[in-house]
């Protein structure tokens, strides 16, 4: 199981995003570390098949990212999405899992096995606008793995969780890398060093660092604020 | 051996076999489908309720409006149509309006289908009340049934058109104020209508080629914003 990435590019006008970003991404937890506007979302949305790449391609067991078939394998958490106001969390998973393509019967099953794992079990049947940040970042956790994706790109997705969750959450992550390719896109060092199978550091378009925490002969958030000490973190 | 036959054995040599992986995860995945008429259910299910709760108003309305012994009935109708388009319109732009496009594109079942399949929902609902209140204002007001089309669907169908334009090219949730604009301007062009007929200024067949000219605008308009929702809209950000 293998996602390829090849001389991926984004330009937008005169701006290039993402500057020809070749990968070869087995699955495990493959963390994404940048400051602002390094080109981490860009290149997330590229790999959903949501955004077209400038140029080049990516591609997973053959597939391209704007097959049917390649979304059906693919779970994404963005890092800003919005909900229905008339939806209950059930109803938000239930639509999702219909859109995803599963039938009603094991969604049924499944969002509710899936809500108790994040916790929003006696939460289910209440509207969404009625949820805090943490707990709407949860159902949008659940929703992400409601098909069991075999690729799984997360963009933020400890934002607003408390420091139990977080801890909750990155177990969690670290259970799903083991059967499929888990993209954690963050700028919390502390998130993904000891998850991350590999990690990736973008900086203007660039990946200038791929390789383990363990190839890291000093400390991986020294490291980082070594290259990004000088901006402004998201 | 023949260069010929070398060649032969070559090109079966390097010919590249289709991708057992790929033909595996395609077995695997092919238990899990799902039909067009799932996608339609799902979307009339979960239409909001206040869309629901606008469209039975205005179709109680229009109910009422038809009861009427008046003359000028076929304009009251006239005017009210694009009130139900701009409802219409509001449940189409509703992923961009509520943050869940980028959810949407990235499931199985693509923005683009999602959009379609919203759009002819929103077509069907609106033909129904436009061919019954055609029916009605036929009986009612003894008008020909192609003068009647002209007079009602003219407005109807340039709100559309205005609409879908703005959908289109403005990606912000804010873009609801520009539909209301457009809805408010269409529901006062039946006065201006009315009074260009009166005076004999504009004959009626005018409005029958104006509503075609706007329906083929409309319909161009619709397959592009269709077409563009999964690249433009995403290339733009």
């Amino acid at each position: 199981m293998e996602l390829i990435l090849d001389r991926v590019t984004k330009q937008y006008s005169s701006k290039i995003a993402v500057d020809r970003i070749s990968a070869s991404l087995q699955p495990g937890v493959i963390g994404l570390l940048g400051a602002n506007g390094a080109g981490k979302t860009t290149l997330m949305r590229m790999i959903c098949g949501i955004l077209k790449p400038s140029s080049g391609s990516i591609s997973f067991e053959g597939m391209d990212a704007s097959d049917e078939m390649y979304r059906d394998a693919l779970g994404y958490l963005p890092q800003d999405f919005g909900y229905y106001p008339n939806f209950t969390g059930m109803d938000f998973l239930m639509y999702m899992a219909a859109l995803k393509g599963i039938d009603k019967k094991s969604a049924k099953n499944k969002c509710r096995e899936l809500l108790k794992t994040v916790n929003l079990e006696d939460a289910a049947n209440k509207k969404i606008k009625t949820y805090s940040g943490g707990m709407k970042q949860r159902l949008g956790i659940a929703q992400a793995v409601l098909n069991d994706p075999k690729i799984l790109i997360l963009d933020e997705p400890t934002a607003g969780l408390d420091p139990k969750e977080r801890v909750r959450f990155r177990n969690l992550i670290a259970e799903l890398g083991k059967d499929a390719i888990v993209i954690l896109s963050t700028h919390i060092v502390s998130d993904i060093e000891h998850i991350a199978d590999r990690v990736l550091m973008m900086k203007d378009g660039n990946i200038i660092f791929d390789g383990s925490s363990a190839d890291i002969h000093e400390d991986l958030e020294e490291l980082y604020l070594k290259e990004f000490g000088g901006m402004d973190n998201e | 051996m023949t260069d010929r036959d070398i060649k032969v054995l070559l090109k079966d040599a390097y010919r590249i076999s289709p991708s057992e992986r790929e033909k595996a995860f395609v077995r695997k995945h092919e238990k899990r489908s799902m039909h067009i008429a799932d996608i339609f259910l799902l979307e009339l299910k979960y239409m909001g309720v206040r869309s629901v709760l606008s469209g039975v108003m205005l179709i109680l309305m229009f109910a009422l409006i038809s009861l009427l012994k008046n003359p000028g009935l076929v304009w009251y109708l006239s005017g009210l149509l694009p009130v139900a388009g701009l409802v219409l319109i509001c449940g189409l732009g509703k992923s961009e309006r509520y943050g869940m496009q980028e959810l949407e594109a990235a499931s199985r079942f693509s923005i683009r289908f999602i959009k379609a399949v919203r759009m002819f929902i929103m077509g069907c609902a609106t033909l129904v009340i436009v061919i019954v209140s055609s029916v009605v204002l036929q009986i009612k007001t003894g008008f020909d049934f192609m003068t009647i089309l002209g007079i009602i669907g003219t407005p109807y169908m340039l709100n559309a058109w205005g609409n879908i334009i703005i959908t289109r090219r403005w990606h912000e949730k804010e873009n609801i104020y520009g539909c209301i604009v457009v809805a408010g301007v269409t529901c006062i062009l039946p006065a201006l209508m009315e009074k260009a007929i009166r005076l004999q200024i504009i004959q009626p067949l005018v409005f029958v080629i104006l509503l075609l000219v706007v329906s083929a605008l409309t319909v161009r308009e619709s397959l592009l914003y269709i077409r563009e929702r999964e690249d433009s809209s995403w290339n733009l950000y």
